[in-house]
């Protein structure tokens, strides 16, 4: 197996066996995606009520919200679990195995997002997406299903670029919980996950548009549910690819110099500055 | 190909955080194949910056530094294949619901790259020459000592060629410790692998070591055997089973005597114990003094303090 895919499957099985031995863990995160999606479709009167289905270009708002609703912990993911990870690793000294190891750490890091996305879509975000898909069965095919797929997926990876960079942070600053917060809620906001954009002032929508998830959560509906988009289709797909990889690029350029300048004074500078050195 | 394990020389490392810090100063040594290497120094002397600069997990910012014949700054990937590192506060620094043996498959696997089917039957060569039991145990419900041999254990699964052991036997019992020891022993005489540990344990440094190096706030003040760092400290130790600090300037004061050591258990350093004798029994009568007595030669422990109270100034260098 290629050194990168052996990483993702072996980080995947390490974290599906710590899911299945945290039982209470797994219990209450496999109820609250199926207690989340009945709450937002308790919501769906309020949409039609609005009659916002001129703008969206569907009235199938249950799937329409459950879709935005399954990128949430994607986000978190993307965004936060390599910093997560390295903030975990410092605390414990494991930062000095994984560092000391011959693998690269963007590839590392880029793992370990990327497994922690696959945990994600396969036990917590299914329940949103089968009801979605339940929900939209009158409009999904099987072209659609690939297409809006791709878009999702691509625009995970996109965004977990930004999340490698956010890891780069962490390995400088070593905790930024606060911007965590704040940008958390940005992009929750700016994203269309639940007040769809079209509905928004113009500024949201030009702001909306630096983010890759706003393009994957809006290609994916419209392939699976015919919504309209906000942009141009070749607009959305373009600056998908664009965003990846000049966000890729700027990760890679980004952990390197950190990865180089935390080197100078040592992994656990801030857990060692009121220390001896030794 | 002939190269050393390790070969520092001249090396500089500051830390520029929080304040400007020369932490290595000047420091040359190698270690060959085959060899273990202690390095020995009080807390702050520079020995964790030492084996982290040389794992790659620090920049040097002077001289050079080769592992296995690899340059640590300009080959560092290449430094990395071929070591195994152990730190010192690694104990935690593992997946607490995945047993031993799954945390060392992941480890080995995902992180190194190395063959499933052959990391485990390593893991049970390991787990058979240490001795340890506890393979499928979980490891938050390892002790520490348990924990700790797990992690010795991580650095030893791909057969590296130089190991980097941080105080490797901090928390492991006695008979772990010693278990360890034989394994590491046994392991660089047929593996044609080189050790450097770091360790505050004299016993195992005496027990283990070829060679020993004594850091003194960054620099390098002596580099030989085991037996040359003990004779550094000359003469003999009167040791006797009382607290004779309120002696303390009046024993130093006698000829013969170097240093006294008061405390529980007090140690009288002499240059020639059958000389000092005579006139420390006086003394004892004199003063009332009722305790065993007993006589023991140069060890290395005294050889570390001696080295450790020294001042900058009465610093002796031996250099090969």
């Amino acid at each position: 197996m290629p050194g990168f895919a052996r990483l993702v499957a072996y980080m995947t099985w390490r974290r599906l066996l710590e899911l299945v031995r945290y039982k209470t863990n797994l219990l209450f995160g496999l109820i609250s995606p199926l207690i989340w999606s009945a709450a937002f479709l308790l919501l769906v009167p309020i949409y039609s009520m609005s009659d916002i289905s001129t703008s969206i270009g569907t009235t199938n708002y249950g799937a329409y919200l459950l879709l935005g609703l399954s990128m949430i912990s994607l986000q978190s993911i993307a965004l936060w679990d390599g910093a997560n990870n390295f903030n975990w690793e410092l605390t414990t000294g494991l930062i000095d195995y994984s560092f000391s190891s011959p693998i690269s750490k963007y590839a590392y890091i880029e793992a370990v997002i990327i497994s922690d996305a696959l945990i994600s879509v396969l036990v917590y975000d299914l329940p949103f997406l089968l009801i979605a898909f339940y929900l939209s069965r009158s409009t999904i095919s099987a072209i659609g299903f690939v297409l809006g797929m791709s878009a999702y997926g691509l625009s995970v990876l996109a965004l977990s670029q930004m999340g490698v960079t956010f890891s780069a942070l962490t390995l400088q600053y070593k905790n930024v919980s606060n911007l965590f917060e704040f940008i958390n809620m940005a992009f929750q906001f700016l994203t269309g996950m639940i007040i769809p954009l079209q509905v928004l002032p113009l500024f949201v929508r030009d702001a909306s548009a630096f983010i890759p998830l706003t393009f994957g959560m809006d290609l994916s509906r419209h392939y699976i549910l015919f919504s309209s988009t906000v942009f141009p289709i070749w607009l959305e797909w373009s600056a998908l690819v664009v965003q990846l990889l000049v966000m890729g690029a700027l990760s890679v350029a980004a952990f390197n110099f950190v990865e180089s300048s935390s080197r100078k004074n040592g992994l656990h500078y801030v857990r060692t500055r009121n220390a001896t050195v030794h | 190909m002939d190269f050393d394990a390790v070969n520092v020389s001249h090396l500089v490392k500051y830390y520029t955080a929080p304040q400007l810090t020369r932490v290595l100063d000047d420091v040359s040594f190698r270690v060959t194949k085959g060899e273990i290497f202690g390095l020995l120094g009080e807390n702050g002397a520079g020995k964790t910056t030492l084996v982290k600069v040389l794992s790659t997990l620090l920049t040097l910012d002077g001289g050079h530094a080769r592992v296995y014949g690899h340059d640590v700054e300009r080959e560092p990937g290449e430094v990395r294949r071929v070591i195994g590192y152990a730190g010192q506060d690694s104990e935690k620094s593992a997946y607490w619901r995945l047993t031993a043996r799954e945390n060392l498959i992941y480890f080995s696997v995902a992180l190194r790259g190395m063959n499933r089917r052959d990391v485990e039957t390593r893991i049970d060569e390991l787990a058979k020459g240490l001795d340890f039991s506890k393979l499928d145990s979980q490891f938050s419900s390892l002790s520490g000592g348990e924990k700790q041999m797990v992690i010795i254990m991580r650095a030893l699964v791909h057969q590296p060629k130089v190991i980097f052991m941080d105080e490797p036997s901090k928390s492991l019992d006695p008979l772990a410790a010693k278990r360890v020891r034989g394994f590491v022993r046994k392991l660089v005489k047929t593996a044609d692998t080189a050790v450097m540990l770091t360790t505050h344990n004299m016993e195992e440094a005496e027990e283990l070591c070829d060679e020993t190096a004594f850091l003194d706030g960054g620099r390098l003040v002596f580099v030989g055997s085991p037996r040359e760092f003990k004779e550094v400290r000359r003469g003999d130790a009167i040791i006797l089973d009382a607290d004779l600090s309120e002696y303390s300037s009046a024993l130093e004061s006698m000829p013969d005597v170097i240093r006294v050591a008061a405390g529980p258990t007090s140690k009288i350093f002499v240059d020639d114990a059958a000389e000092a004798l005579p006139a420390l029994l006086a003394f004892m009568r004199e003063n009332h003094i009722a305790a065993k007595l007993r006589v023991e030669g140069p060890s290395l422990e005294d050889a570390y303090l001696e080295f450790a109270t020294r001042n900058g100034g009465a610093r002796v260098a031996w250099f090969r």
